[in-house]
């Protein structure tokens, strides 16, 4: 059984995003920003009751 | 357990099993039965990788984790939403497009069908085993606790995940995961509610994550670099991300789930939200075991939470130096205490020269009560002839001991609905991965849907009836737990190694990377038993052997013909 591989994707970049996000790269940097944001407010968590 | 607490937990499981049935009506394909007919929204997708992900052992565990080792485990996340962003890129738009039921699938059409045997039989190996286990853990736990016959708790747990699987297929797994997530959250939020409640009327939710952290129990961030520390922010990134990305890219009862969205956009959205998700919901699971833990500094706890070890240490030779430690244990907690009333005290007062003076006794005074707990630990497993640790024991104990009538009902509910998902996701993607895979592949090619669909609900049959014979077979195999629960991290990075291979690497064709994965999979398996290294970094190792030994292959004995189609 071979598969042939479409080159495109053939649905809109944008279908599924949230409305206040404009592309999924926007939606990967919020992403990776919310891990940092988490990483800090952990430390500062764990700073203030220790 | 009272009645109203049976009432809890039997309205519970009848409502999911009988809503999962209700679903089972719609399954008119091979489409609707192992996929859900691709229709599902993001909401959808989210809520059942968490609910697959989220074992009985996560809700069990976790809290005792924090209890006895504080709230580091949670680095143990912070790759998934790399992992995350990766599947979204990558996995997702290839599975979807060329409209794959498994993962191993789209394996064939990249290299040939004796690759997609090989990480499918790996998949079905791995996943049968674990799935037994992911039945027998909750059961062991609910035996040692309310006295529950092991047999039948995992017959009854089993049993009733096959009644929606095998008749309503990924529609009934999905929309159960929903209905699930929302019973396991409500119980683990009010638990949160209640051990707070129950704290002295002088001390606060704050005051009561003082003495916890103060006791070293919000040790959430370590930044050190240490190959040998299992839960640090680096091997929470780094060995974290390819773990993460092995199991959400690789794993049929994963890749099962999100091929249920209705398009490329909601499958994504669906990872995404589970990226941003994941780790809060597991810091909140971590904070009601320092919650717990706080809670018992104003009480004294069980010296050790597994109290059918204890009995059973206390009928050998071992009994007197026991109970020795018990004593010792005891005066231990009692000393402790005036000081935790002092630091409270201090806190409300912001004397802070009096909070860092508690704090120097409390930390020391911990270290000596787990120094204490070890000492015992070590007693019931030289007595029992067995490792053993009382982590999984300490939520539920605590939850029996204090909780009120109809919460008891409702927290075992949450443990036991937990099981269920993750079992049901499992059964479903076992079926799949052997009608698609193997069956319709290379035994019956020629078949109807529902000829196909007929197959894949004996298939769940089937499966089912293995699973629960590996949960009561595993409650006479204590040693081989340890070993079958490190088994995903000897697969899952060999499987991924194949996968990146195929996404990334064009140029190397079928011939390498099978023989890379035979040898990868041959040196991960010596660095397991040689012990070389934290398994975690498993996943990682096999990973790199398989893309490195693949592409050595391809360079230095070209494929004549390439069985590549990009």
């Amino acid at each position: 059984m071979k598969m042939t591989e479409p080159n495109s994707l053939n649905d809109s970049e944008t279908e599924g995003l949230p409305p206040f996000v404009k592309s999924w790269r926007q939606m990967y940097i919020i992403i990776t920003g919310v891990l940092v944001l988490l990483i800090v407010l952990f430390y500062a968590f764990m700073t203030h009751f220790q | 357990m009272s009645y109203l607490d049976w009432i809890v937990l039997s309205l519970s499981l009848t409502f999911i099993v009988g809503y999962g049935i209700y679903r089972s009506r719609e399954n008119k394909n091979i489409g609707s039965y192992l996929l859900a007919d691709r229709s599902l929204p993001w909401y959808h997708v989210t809520l059942s990788l968490m609910a697959t992900q989220a074992s009985a052992i996560t809700f069990l565990s976790a809290p005792g984790q924090a209890y006895t080792d504080g709230m580091r485990f949670v680095q143990f996340y912070f790759g998934l939403p790399f992992a995350m962003i990766v599947l979204c890129i990558t996995f997702v738009p290839k599975f979807h497009q060329l409209k794959v039921f498994t993962a191993y699938e789209y394996l064939e059409g990249r290299f040939d069908l004796k690759t997609r045997s090989l990480t499918a039989g790996l998949f079905l190996l791995q996943r049968g085993l674990s799935t037994g286990l992911s039945i027998y853990a909750p059961s062991i736990i609910l035996s040692a606790i309310l006295g529950w016959d092991i047999m039948w708790t995992n017959i009854i747990s089993g049993g009733l995940v096959m009644l929606y699987t095998v008749t309503g297929g990924a529609k009934a797994v999905s929309h159960t995961h929903l209905q699930q997530m929302g019973i396991v959250t409500l119980g683990m939020v009010i638990a949160g509610f209640t051990v707070v409640k129950l704290l002295p009327d002088d001390v606060s939710f704050t005051d009561a994550l003082h003495v916890a952290g103060k006791m070293g129990k919000t040790n959430v961030i370590d930044f050190t670099f240490d190959l040998n520390n299992r839960y640090n922010v680096w091997s929470g990134i780094i060995g974290g991300f390819f773990l993460q990305l092995s199991y959400f890219g690789t794993d049929q009862s994963q890749v099962g789930r999100y091929l249920t969205g209705s398009s490329i956009g909601q499958s994504r959205l669906g990872l995404a939200m589970n990226g941003l998700l994941k780790i809060p919901m597991q810091f909140l699971i971590l904070m009601v075991g320092a919650l717990v833990f706080a809670f018992y500094q104003f009480t004294t706890p069980p010296m050790f939470f597994n109290q059918v070890k204890v009995e059973q240490v206390m009928e050998t030779e071992y009994a007197p130096e026991y109970q020795e430690l018990e004593d010792r244990h005891a005066l231990l907690q009692s000393e402790k205490r005036p000081h935790v009333r002092a630091l409270t005290d201090a806190l409300n007062k912001d004397d802070q020269a009096a909070v860092d003076r508690e704090r120097v006794y409390l930390g020391a005074a911990e270290e000596k009560v787990q120094a204490v707990r070890q000492e015992a630990q070590d007693i019931i497993s030289k007595a029992s002839g067995e490792e053993t640790n009382d982590v999984n024991y300490v939520f539920l104990r605590f939850v029996i001991d204090y909780l009120p009538a109809g919460l008891v009902g409702l927290l075992i509910a949450v443990i036991l609905l937990a099981s269920m998902g993750s079992v049901a996701a499992a059964f479903n993607s076992l079926a799949s991965t052997t009608i698609i895979d193997v069956f319709r592949r290379s035994v019956s090619k020629d078949g109807s849907d529902a000829y196909y669909v007929t197959a894949s609900r004996w298939a769940t049959f089937g499966w089912g009836v293995f699973c629960i014979f590996v949960a009561q077979y595993a409650s006479r195999l204590g040693s081989m737990i340890e070993a079958v629960n490190v088994l995903g991290s000897l697969f899952y990075g060999v499987i991924l190694g194949v996968f990146l291979v195929a996404f990334y690497f064009k140029f190397i064709g079928s011939r390498a990377v099978f023989w890379g994965a035979i040898i990868g999979e041959f040196f991960v398996v010596v660095s397991y038993v040689m012990e070389l290294t934290a398994f975690l970094w498993l996943n990682l190792i096999g990973c790199a052997l398989v893309i490195g030994i693949a592409w050595i292959i391809e360079k230095a004995w070209p494929q004549p013909e390439t069985t590549s189609v990009e």
